[in-house]
C-alpha cells in the first residue's frame, strides 16, 4: 500500500513536470505581433515602390450602383495621390453633376478628378490599410450623408462604403482587400509602368458606354451546359436568372463594374438564385470576365453572348433602322440602286432623299419602308407596307408591297418614277444580317448583304423606335 | 490519518519542486517590443506630407499639455454605430489653429495654462463628417467621454469666412464639452435641475421648436433633453452667444409662441419648414375679426442649433388653423437683432394693424429661468475654479469676432503660403 502511494505521487508529480514543459511545439516562426509587423512593412513597401500606383477596384456595400476604379499612387512620405473619373468625385471635387436617375451614361465621367490625402497601414483586425484623411476620390463613398444625385434619401447610410481595409493576402501585383466595416472583397492591382492615368480611366469609361446599350438590354450567359439570362450590364446592375426559370421569383442582382478589358463582379457568382435552389452550380465562382478576340466577354468555362442574332433584332417593334444613305456605307451594286431610288424622289419631289428606313409604324399599325424629302413637304411621309420580315437564321427577305401603303405611299406608288424599281430590287434579294457595330452586345449598326452578291449591301442604324 | 496526510503533503512538495524547476527554465524576454510602431515611435516622420502641421500639433497641443491631437481619424475609437469620415487635412489644420485660438488660449490667458493642463481633455479627435442617425435624422455634433477626450464633427464643412456657422457647428461644441469635463469634475449644484424639473424631455427634445424651448427656460432645444445638457448648453451658449444673439434668446424667452398644426406648410415659403411658430397675430379686416382668422406674425426661424432668426412672414390662418394666406416678403428677410424686430412689428402697428400677444401658456418665466440658470454657472465657474465667466465670454466674444487665418495659419503653412491662402484678396 505504502508503495503504492509512493509511486502514485511520483508518477504525479512527473505528470505535472511533463505539462509545464515549454516546449510546445511553434506553429508560427514569431509571436503574432512581430508577423502583423512584418506584413504591415511588407505592404507597405510594396505599396510605395510601384512607380505608377495601383488601382483600386473599388465597391460598396449598397445593392444600387456599380463599382468605381479609384487610382492611388503611395508616396513614402503617408501621402497618396488619387483619381478617379466617376460621378461622385466631380461632385466632391466641386463640379456637381446631373442627376443619375434613368441614365447611368453618367456615372462615370469624361474629366479624370484627383486628390491627395494621407494613408498608413496599422494594426487593427489585422493588417489594415487605412486612408485617415479625407480624400474626394474615395471618402464621398463613406460620407453618411444623403447621396447627391439620387432620388431616395440615404441620410444616415450614405453610400455604404469603406475606407479602412483589412490586407487579406497579396503578392507582387495583387494585394487582396477587405473592407473593415462592410466586410465587401476588393482587390488593389499594381499599375505597369508608363500607363497613362487619364486614358486608361477613359477606357474603362469606354468600356462601360459601349460595350452594352439600355436599347439591347438581354445577353445569354453560358456556363458548361447551364444558360442564364442576364441584363441591365448598361446600369451595372445584372439581372440574371437561370433560363427556364420565371423571372421574377428567380432574378438575382449582381453588382458589377466595367474594367479597361472586361467586367467584374462584387461578389463571385455561384448559380442563379432559384426558389428551390436547383439551379445553383456547385463550386462556381466566376467573378471576372475578360473580352476575347471575337469580342465578347469570357469567364473560365463561361462565356456571355448577344441574347438575339443581328437577323432577330433587325425586325422587332423596338427599333427603326434608318438606312445609311453614304456611299461608303453601301456597296456598288446597293448604292447604283438607292441612287437611280433618289433621283426619283428628286424628280418628283424636286429634293433630296433625306431619310430611308423600315419600322413598324404605330400611327399606321404596319410595317414597312418609309422614305422621306428632306424639306418634309409631305404632311405625312410615304410608307410602303411589308409583312414583318420573320428571319430564317441570319437571313431576312423583304415583301415590300407594290400596291399598298400608306395614304401618300399609296399616291407614290402611282405618280412616282423608279419606287417600284427600287421595290423590287429590295424584294428579289436574301439579305444576310450582320452586326457592324463594334461591340457585339451592342448591334447599334448592322449590314445587309446579298447572300448571292458580297458587293450588294447596305448599312443601318439601329435606332429606338418610340 | 496523520500518516496520510503527510504522504499527501510530500507528493504535493515534490510536484510543486518539479513544476517550479520547469516553470522557470529559459524564459528570456524577447529584445523586441511588441507595441505598435505608430504608437511607440510617438515622433514626427520630418519627411513626412504633413510634417509642419504634425510638428505644429507637437508644439502647440501634444508636449504643452500633455495629450493627443488627432486629426487622422481613429474608426475604431469612435461609435461605430455610425457612418463617419475623416476630415480634410485643410480642414484639420483650420480647426486646429481656431481651437488653439478660441479655446486653449482664452483660458490659458485667463487661468494660466496649468487649468487646461489639469482639466482640458487628453484626447482631441477630429471627424469629418456629422454622426447621422438614420432613423430619426439627428446629429451628432461632439462628444465628451469621461473627461478625458472631445471629439469634434463635421469638420469638412468648416468655413472661417462664417462666424456663425463656426460658433454652432465647433466652439460652442468645445465649450459645451469641456463643460462637461468640468462639471465631471466638481458637480454644479443640485438646484439648477430644479428650474425646468418638469420640462425636460429627453427622447424626443429634437422635434420641439428652440421658441418654444427658449419661453420655457432653455437657450436651445437640445437643451431640453436633460438637465446636464441644460447645464453644458447654458454654459456654452452664454460664452459663444453674440450680445445680439444673447439678446435674442432672451426676447424670444419672454414670450409665449403659437406653434401651427403639424403639416401646414406654408406654400413658396423661403425655408422649408416642418413646423412654424409665431409669436404675435393681428386681425387684417373686420371680417377676419369676426370670422377670428388671425394672422400671424413673428415667425421663429432657425436653420440650426445656437442661429435663432425672426422672419417678417405673415401668415393668415383659418379657425381651424389651415393657411388662407401669406403676406410681407414671405419670410425671406430674417432678422437676428431684436431692435431690427421690433421695428418690423412697428412697421405693422403704423399700417393700422392692432398686434396681439400670443398667450404664453407652459407657466414658465423663460426670462427669468435663463437668468437663473447663467447665474447658477456663473457662481459654479467662480466657485469651483475661481474663473470669472463674464471675463470668459468676453475673452470669446473678441476673439470670434477678430480671426486673422492667414496670421494663424503662418506657423503650419508659412507666411508667404499663408498669406496667399488666407490674406485679403485684391
Amino acid at each position: 500500500m505504502k508503495a503504492l502511494k509512493y509511486t502514485l505521487a511520483f508518477l504525479g508529480a512527473a505528470t505535472l513536470a511533463c505539462a509545464c514543459t515549454n516546449e510546445d511545439p511553434d506553429y508560427f516562426d514569431k509571436a503574432a505581433a512581430y508577423r502583423m509587423d512584418d506584413i504591415k512593412t511588407e505592404t507597405k513597401k510594396l505599396l510605395t515602390e510601384a512607380p505608377n500606383g495601383w488601382e483600386l477596384q473599388y465597391f460598396t456595400a449598397n445593392d444600387w450602383e456599380p463599382g468605381y476604379t479609384i487610382l492611388m499612387r503611395f508616396n513614402s512620405d503617408q501621402s497618396v495621390e488619387m483619381a478617379a473619373n466617376n460621378i461622385f468625385a466631380s461632385f466632391a471635387s466641386g463640379n456637381g453633376g446631373n442627376s443619375i436617375d434613368n441614365n447611368y451614361a453618367v456615372i462615370y465621367t469624361p474629366k479624370m478628378f484627383s486628390d491627395i490625402s494621407l494613408w498608413k497601414m496599422v494594426s487593427d483586425a489585422g493588417p489594415v490599410l487605412t486612408f485617415d484623411t479625407y480624400n474626394n476620390m474615395l471618402h464621398p463613398f463613406s460620407d453618411p450623408y444623403d447621396v447627391p444625385l439620387t432620388a431616395n434619401n440615404e441620410a444616415g447610410n450614405g453610400h455604404e462604403g469603406d475606407y479602412e481595409f483589412i490586407v487579406m493576402a497579396r503578392n507582387d501585383s495583387v494585394v487582396s482587400l477587405r473592407g473593415k466595416k462592410t466586410e465587401v472583397n476588393m482587390l488593389l492591382k499594381k499599375l505597369p509602368e508608363g500607363l497613362d492615368w487619364n486614358e486608361y480611366l477613359a477606357k474603362i469609361r469606354n468600356t462601360y458606354l459601349n460595350t452594352f446599350s439600355p436599347l439591347f438590354p438581354t445577353q445569354v450567359m453560358t456556363i458548361g451546359s447551364k444558360r442564364y439570362i442576364v441584363s441591365g450590364f448598361n446600369s451595372g446592375l445584372i439581372d440574371v436568372y437561370a433560363e427556364g426559370d420565371d423571372a421574377l421569383t428567380s432574378t438575382t442582382t449582381l453588382i458589377s463594374m466595367p474594367l479597361a478589358d472586361g467586367y467584374r463582379l462584387r461578389e463571385p457568382f455561384n448559380g442563379a438564385t432559384t426558389v428551390d435552389g436547383l439551379n445553383a452550380i456547385d463550386g462556381l465562382a466566376l467573378q471576372e470576365f475578360h473580352f476575347g478576340e471575337d469580342g465578347l466577354l469570357h469567364a473560365p468555362d463561361a462565356v456571355i453572348e448577344p441574347y438575339y442574332t443581328p437577323a432577330q433584332l433587325f425586325p422587332m417593334m423596338a427599333y427603326k433602322n434608318v438606312v445609311s444613305l453614304k456611299e461608303e456605307d453601301c456597296g456598288p451594286t446597293f448604292y447604283a440602286a438607292l441612287d437611280a431610288f433618289a433621283g426619283a424622289v428628286k424628280k418628283r419631289y424636286k429634293q433630296r432623299l433625306a431619310t430611308l428606313q423600315f419600322y413598324y409604324s404605330g400611327a399606321e399599325r404596319r410595317y414597312g419602308m418609309q422614305f422621306i424629302a428632306n424639306k418634309g413637304i409631305q404632311s405625312t411621309a410615304p410608307m410602303i407596307f411589308a409583312p414583318v420580315p420573320s428571319p430564317d437564321g441570319d437571313n431576312i427577305r423583304f415583301e415590300l408591297s407594290s400596291t399598298e401603303g400608306n395614304l401618300a405611299g399609296n399616291l407614290r406608288l402611282k405618280d412616282m418614277d423608279g419606287l417600284h424599281d427600287f421595290i423590287t430590287f429590295i424584294n428579289a434579294r436574301t439579305w444576310k444580317v450582320t452586326s457592324a457595330a463594334s461591340s457585339p452586345y451592342c448591334p447599334t449598326r448592322m449590314r445587309l448583304t446579298d447572300v448571292a452578291d458580297p458587293d450588294c449591301f447596305f448599312t443601318v442604324d439601329l435606332l429606338s423606335n418610340k | 490519518m496523520k500518516r496520510n496526510i503527510f504522504n499527501i503533503l510530500a507528493a504535493a512538495t515534490l510536484a510543486a519542486g518539479a513544476l517550479a524547476l520547469t516553470a522557470c527554465s529559459e524564459d528570456d524576454l524577447d529584445p523586441r517590443s511588441v507595441l505598435d510602431d505608430n504608437l511607440s515611435e510617438g515622433n514626427i516622420d520630418p519627411d513626412g506630407y504633413c510634417y509642419a502641421f504634425d510638428q505644429w500639433l507637437e508644439d502647440n497641443f501634444n508636449r504643452p499639455y500633455n495629450m493627443e491631437f488627432i486629426y487622422r481619424t481613429e474608426f475604431k475609437s469612435t461609435d461605430q454605430n455610425y457612418n463617419l469620415v475623416p476630415p480634410t487635412i485643410e480642414k484639420a489644420e483650420e480647426l486646429a489653429v481656431l481651437t488653439r485660438y478660441l479655446w486653449y488660449d482664452v483660458y490659458g490667458k485667463l487661468q494660466g495654462e496649468d487649468f487646461l493642463r489639469t482639466y482640458g481633455p487628453k484626447i482631441i479627435h477630429l471627424i469629418g463628417s456629422s454622426g447621422v442617425n438614420p432613423a430619426n435624422g439627428t446629429e451628432i455634433l461632439g462628444l465628451a467621454e469621461g473627461g478625458l477626450k472631445v471629439s469634434l464633427y463635421k469638420v469638412n464643412v468648416l468655413d472661417y469666412t462664417q462666424p456663425d456657422e463656426m460658433n454652432a457647428l465647433y466652439f460652442l461644441t468645445m465649450h459645451h464639452e469641456f463643460t462637461h469635463i468640468l462639471h465631471q469634475t466638481k458637480t454644479y449644484p443640485k438646484e439648477f435641475n430644479l428650474i425646468n424639473s418638469a420640462n425636460y424631455q429627453p427622447t424626443n427634445w429634437q422635434d420641439r421648436m428652440a421658441s418654444m424651448c427658449a419661453s420655457m427656460g432653455f437657450v436651445s432645444s437640445y437643451a431640453s433633453g436633460q438637465s446636464r445638457e441644460d447645464f453644458a448648453e447654458t454654459c456654452a451658449n452664454y460664452i459663444t452667444f453674440t450680445p445680439d444673439g444673447l439678446d435674442l434668446i432672451l426676447w424670444m424667452a419672454d414670450r409665449g409662441w403659437f406653434k401651427a398644426p403639424d403639416g401646414n406648410n406654408i406654400a413658396n415659403f423661403s425655408f422649408p419648414m416642418k413646423d412654424q411658430t409665431f409669436c404675435y397675430y393681428y386681425y387684417a379686416s373686420e371680417k377676419n375679426r369676426s370670422l377670428d382668422r388671425r394672422t400671424y406674425c413673428g415667425q421663429f426661424y432657425c436653420p440650426r442649433d445656437h442661429c435663432n432668426y425672426i422672419t417678417d412672414l405673415c401668415a393668415t390662418l383659418d379657425a381651424d388653423g389651415q393657411v388662407q394666406s401669406q403676406q410681407s416678403s414671405g419670410g425671406k428677410k430674417i432678422m437676428n437683432r431684436v431692435e431690427d424686430i421690433e421695428a418690423f412689428f412697428q412697421s405693422l402697428r403704423d399700417k393700422g394693424y392692432e398686434l396681439y400677444p400670443v398667450e404664453d401658456t407652459d407657466n414658465q418665466d423663460g426670462k427669468a429661468n435663463i437668468l437663473q440658470k447663467i447665474s447658477i454657472a456663473r457662481d459654479w465657474y467662480a466657485s469651483a475654479f475661481g474663473l470669472n465667466l463674464d471675463a470668459l465670454r468676453e475673452e470669446v466674444q473678441y476673439r470670434q469676432t477678430h480671426i486673422d487665418m492667414a496670421e494663424l495659419m503662418t506657423p503650419i503653412l508659412g507666411a508667404q503660403a499663408a498669406q496667399a491662402k488666407y490674406g485679403p484678396k485684391e
